[in-house]
């Protein structure tokens, strides 16, 4: 009996002290443990801030089965830059507005944020971006993406990605001559 | 010197800027069609019409089969479609491939009308001296948008040669007749001159847009007289901007006009949240406090 009720409200002590707490800890595919803003993971992921609302982060860490460490870090490095950055006033729309504005550029941060990461690492954090619903990262990081593809032909853009060309013969004809206004006149 | 194992020779080995080597694992042309889309969906139209669209089977089936990529559609400045779309009847199928989807469709700096949408419910575009639209074919291509919602129409210089002699008014005229759902609407130009006519035959137009909410007129030279009537046509306008609109007078019967407003800019208000670039307004040059005016005054009338 006694045993229980000091369990009770050790359970207690315990909800109250993760309520109070202003970083949530995440935990990784491979085990390992990040502590992140809980304001900026809530502003930044649609995801965690439903999990944040609903009461499903936990204490010794919220799993992330899908995320692995390297990422993880990444998006913890992201969210807790992102607090300590002052919000752009490009970020917040109003009510009535044109809804067609091309994503915001990078902010000088975020451009060096992503430009310092490796082929593997971009497409892990694209992937976690995604999987955490965070828009502002997915903006950043395609961002990104998409320099690296700006202007290349898809020759150029299957060597800088890596990507086997698996198209027959007749697809590829079909392209060459779909696109024959654009690279493959002679 | 021993050979290296297989699995090796299947990574990818890119070098990076620094001239480094960089081993790649990770497989692209794989992506989750979700994250492909997220990718994708924030290219450049020319960048996936003309490069990443055709990398590989799953990459093209989705730049070609998913709706989804394609329901927002931004052109930056200089885009190198531009050019092909103009000459190249290729470039233009490829475009034409994408716009079935698209809801909303912006273009800075561009010659590009998106005439095969009709699905548009916005359409953002500024106009500028090199932009070969017509007034002819965007009057055309604004009939056909029915369901539009929002609509901008800036003008990037004074030299926007396209735009002289009223012709503005008549695309108005056009979109009050043909696009009932409009909502918001910005017509800007790119600098206020005292003695144009034009803004107030555009502002009669205007008038006759009765579920408009939402106004911008940046550099109009509409008189109080017409804006009352655009007070009294839109009985829905909730949000108003008429900064640099400097022919409208804010006195005491249009103070109390403007009252049932949310939101409403002034001729003088601060111009720092303005997206676009802008010229220094020409003023009525004997009018009291007449800002400095570095241009010379009574040359290119034709922009008005």
């Amino acid at each position: 009996m006694e045993v229980d009720k000091g369990k009770g409200e050790a359970e207690e002590t315990r909800k109250v002290a993760e309520a109070d707490r202003d970083t949530v800890t995440l935990k990784s595919s491979d085990g390992k443990l990040f502590e992140v803003s809980k304001e900026a993971a809530a502003r930044l992921s649609t995801v965690l801030a439903g999990m944040i609302a609903g009461g499903s982060i936990d204490d010794n860490g919220t799993d992330l089965k899908q995320i692995g460490s390297e990422a993880l870090e990444n998006v913890v490095d992201y969210c807790n830059k992102h607090a300590n950055s002052i919000p752009s006033a490009a970020l917040i729309s109003s009510s009535i507005s044109f809804n067609t504005a091309p994503f915001k550029e990078p902010e000088e941060w975020e451009r060096k944020f992503v430009d310092r990461l490796s082929h593997d690492a971009l497409f892990d954090l694209v992937e976690a971006a995604n999987f955490l619903g965070m828009e502002r990262l997915l903006d950043v990081t395609c961002h990104k993406i998409s320099e690296m593809m700006k202007g290349k032909s898809p020759d150029q853009i299957r060597e800088v990605f890596n990507i086997k060309n698996d198209y027959t013969k007749e697809e590829l004809e079909e392209i060459r001559q779909e696109l024959a206004w654009a690279f493959y006149d002679d | 010197m021993a050979s290296s194992p297989i699995h090796q020779v299947e990574q990818g080995v890119t070098k990076d800027d620094d001239g480094e080597e960089e081993q790649q694992t990770r497989d692209w042309a794989g992506l989750p069609l979700d994250t492909l889309l997220a990718v994708l969906g924030r290219l450049d139209l020319a960048d996936v019409v003309l490069g990443a669209g055709h990398v590989c089977r799953p990459w093209r089936r989705a730049a070609r089969e998913e709706p989804a990529l394609w329901r927002r559609i931004h052109i930056g400045r200089s885009s190198k479609l531009g050019t092909y779309y103009r000459f190249e009847p290729g470039a233009r199928l490829a475009v034409r491939r994408c716009l079935r989807w698209c809801e909303a469709f912006s273009a800075d700096d561009t010659v590009f009308l998106p005439d095969a949408a009709p699905q548009l419910k916005s359409l953002r575009l500024t106009l500028t001296p090199l932009n070969v639209i017509c007034k002819q074919d965007l009057n055309d291509a604004i009939r056909k948008f029915t369901m539009l919602e929002e609509l901008e129409l800036s003008l990037a210089s004074d030299d926007t040669a396209l735009y002289s002699s009223g012709s503005l008014a008549k695309t108005c005229a056009v979109v009050a007749l043909s696009c009932p759902l409009l909502k918001c609407f910005r017509l800007n130009k790119y600098r206020f001159h005292w003695q144009s006519q034009f803004g107030d035959d555009e502002a009669m137009e205007i008038a006759r847009m009765p579920g408009l909410r939402s106004l911008q007129l940046f550099g109009n030279s509409l008189c109080n007289a017409s804006l009352a009537a655009i007070l009294d046509g839109c009985v829905s306008l909730e949000s108003l901007d008429i900064r640099h609109c400097f022919n409208v007078e804010m006195n005491e019967e249009m103070r109390a006009k403007c009252a049932r407003l949310q939101t409403l800019r002034l001729p003088e208000d601060s111009m720092d949240d303005y997206e676009l670039s802008f010229g220094c307004p020409k003023m009525e040059p004997d009018s009291p406090g007449t800002p400095g005016d570095p241009d010379n005054i009574g040359s290119s009338w034709y922009f008005r």
